[in-house]
């Protein structure tokens, strides 16, 4: 019970991570929660439902389409929304209000438009991804059931092991760009000190493009997942709720800390739903982060949050 | 090399600078001395495009600077700005590789030349190039301020405060560094409130006072004129 519970909790937590990961990115260079990150994943849901659906489109130009229009969508945001209101030196709660304006705009033309009707992913995507890691397992030598696998006693979704294994790769993937290229040096820099990092001949708008589209495209990823985990519908973003949490306990700003807070999170909220209950388990969540952030007001890796020029 | 024009910047309700103007030509080292408030960092943000201007204008090579910094950088000017404003997180190379940005690949060779000059300067800093920067002392942060600044290859550099908390021996050093800088070719605007020195080592000065500039003359005019010295330099 316990090794089953510590499992389910990490696969929960590796989509928190991956959902945290677009909080952190932008609140490391612009100092502020971009809450419409939430609607952004849910667009990506539905953008990926539709080259599924309509398109009937396969995994791979599903997931890559998804990604991508997300990336872009999550640029188009900034520039609309955000870009004027940076440019007049806004205080960063004014981009917080905007982004929360996004949100609730976007929701509701997912509302007005398509409908509040939940949509599930086509099956023949799902078998594809449970097909992709069936293949994977017995590769490695194990053998899987059709969407389960057992090991030891523990018996885990291949949907959720997929999910956890992808978010890992791609927040390490996403790591190594910003330690190692050129751009990522750059995304540091700015993280130290925008004004400076335009007085080395910086595009700053650019590269505040390249971070939104960056946190937009693991909005994609995020948001397909959902949708094939559960389903597509304009609410789906107030998972991200939870996110948000998971990137503030590991230090908004900090990926390292996106990647742990999910995981902590997750494994704590199924911990309280196994061994308390399914009920109570919000309730322990929000109050560990209360109690957690009045210990270490900065969360477990952030930087001393000072404003910046 | 720089013409600035009756140049008027508020912040928001604080006039910081009244009718400012100045020019540097090509080759010199010209300081702008004053005391603390008088308005000297608010004319080097201004000059570099950050902090805009409300009227007045200025040029630089003949042309209007841009408006943008990462345009003004491109026509080759840079910046070691109070307080050194390091990439505190980056390593002491990748502050490096950042000044260095706008160069293409096609540079590479030059670039290293460039990074070894640099260290012909600053010995220190090529022991320290895996360091955080936000981890070296006082001077060796300067240092590489500078480092980073003439990675651009600049035609004007702009100093402000560059001896600021330093101890008296680096800041001769540091001094040393500036005029060769100089003498390799780059023009240099230096601003201070030790200005002693920076009198010492410049063709021409300029006093500011509370927004406005006061007096200007040649470096040694103003380092031995009265007034000046019983004002800034203590006496
Ligand atoms: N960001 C700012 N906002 C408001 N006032 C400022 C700002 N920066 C400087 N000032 C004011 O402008 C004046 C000039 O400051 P500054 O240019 O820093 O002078 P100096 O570099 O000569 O010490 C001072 O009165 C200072 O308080
Ligand atoms: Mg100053």
């Amino acid at each position: 019970m316990f090794l089953q519970t510590l499992v389910t909790g990490l696969s929960i937590g590796g989509i928190y991570a991956l959902m945290a990961v677009g909080y952190s990115l932008v609140f490391s260079v612009l100092s502020f929660s971009n809450f419409a990150h939430g609607a952004v994943i849910m667009l990506g849901a539905y953008m990926g439902l539709g080259l599924a659906a309509k398109l009937n489109l396969g995994l791979g130009l599903v997931l890559s389409g998804a990604i991508a229009g997300a990336g872009v969508l999550a640029v188009l945001n900034e520039r609309l929304a955000y870009r004027a209101l940076r440019q007049r030196r806004a205080p960063s709660l004014y981009l917080m209000i905007s982004a929360m304006g996004c949100a609730v705009f976007l929701e509701n033309m997912v509302y007005a438009t398509i409908g509040a009707k939940p949509y599930p992913f086509p099956d023949k995507i799902t078998n594809q991804v449970l097909d992709i890691v069936r293949n994977i397992i017995s590769f490695l030598g194990l053998a899987a059931e059709h969407s389960v696998i057992e090991i030891a006693g523990i018996t885990l979704s291949l949907l959720d092991l997929a999910a956890f294994v992808i978010s890992l790769l791609s927040i390490y993937a996403l790591h190594i760009f910003i330690m190692k290229t050129r751009t990522g040096i750059a995304i540091r820099a700015g993280v130290d000190d925008l004004t400076m990092c335009s007085l080395m001949g910086v595009n700053t708008n650019r590269l505040i493009a390249v971070v939104f589209f960056l946190a937009g495209a693991f909005a994609g990823l995020a948001g397909v997942y959902l949708g094939i985990k559960y389903y597509v519908q304009p609410t789906m973003g107030s998972i991200t709720n939870k996110a948000y949490i998971a990137a503030v306990i590991g230090g908004l700003g900090s990926l390292p800390g996106a990647f742990i807070g999910g995981l902590i999170l997750g494994v704590l909220e199924t911990f309280v739903s196994a061994y308390i209950s399914s009920v109570w388990r919000d309730v322990y969540t929000f109050t560990l982060l209360i109690a957690l952030l009045i210990w270490l007001p900065n969360g477990l890796l952030g930087h001393e949050t000072e404003e910046k020029v | 090399m720089l013409e600035v024009k009756d140049i008027n910047v508020f912040y928001g309700a604080v006039h910081a600078l009244h009718d400012v103007s100045l020019y540097v030509n090509d080759g010199e080292i010209v300081s702008v001395v004053g005391a603390n408030g008088a308005g000297k960092s608010t004319l080097m943000w201004a000059i570099a495009s950050v902090v805009p201007y409300s009227s007045g204008s200025i040029e630089f090579n003949g042309k209007p600077m841009p408006q943008r910094a990462d345009e003004a950088v491109k026509k080759g000017l840079a910046i070691v700005p109070e307080r050194r404003r390091l990439f505190v997180s980056l390593s002491v190379m990748e502050n490096i590789i950042m000044g260095s940005w706008l160069r293409g690949k096609s540079e590479k060779e030059q670039i290293n030349k460039d990074m070894e000059y640099c260290f012909s300067l600053f010995p220190i800093l090529r022991q320290r190039l895996s360091q955080r920067a936000g981890t070296l002392s006082g001077g060796e942060q300067q240092m590489l301020a500078i480092t980073r600044a003439l990675m651009s290859r600049p035609k004007l550099l702009l100093l402000d405060e560059p001896s600021l908390g330093l101890a008296p021996i680096i800041v001769e050093s540091l001094f040393a560094a500036i005029q060769r800088v100089r003498d390799s070719g780059v023009t240099i605007l230096l601003v201070e409130q030790n200005a002693t020195q920076a009198l010492a080592i410049s063709d021409r000065g300029y006093v500011m006072e509370t927004g406005r500039v006061t007096r200007t003359g040649s470096g040694e005019e103003l380092a031995n004129d009265r007034e000046i010295r019983r004002a800034y330099l203590g006496e």
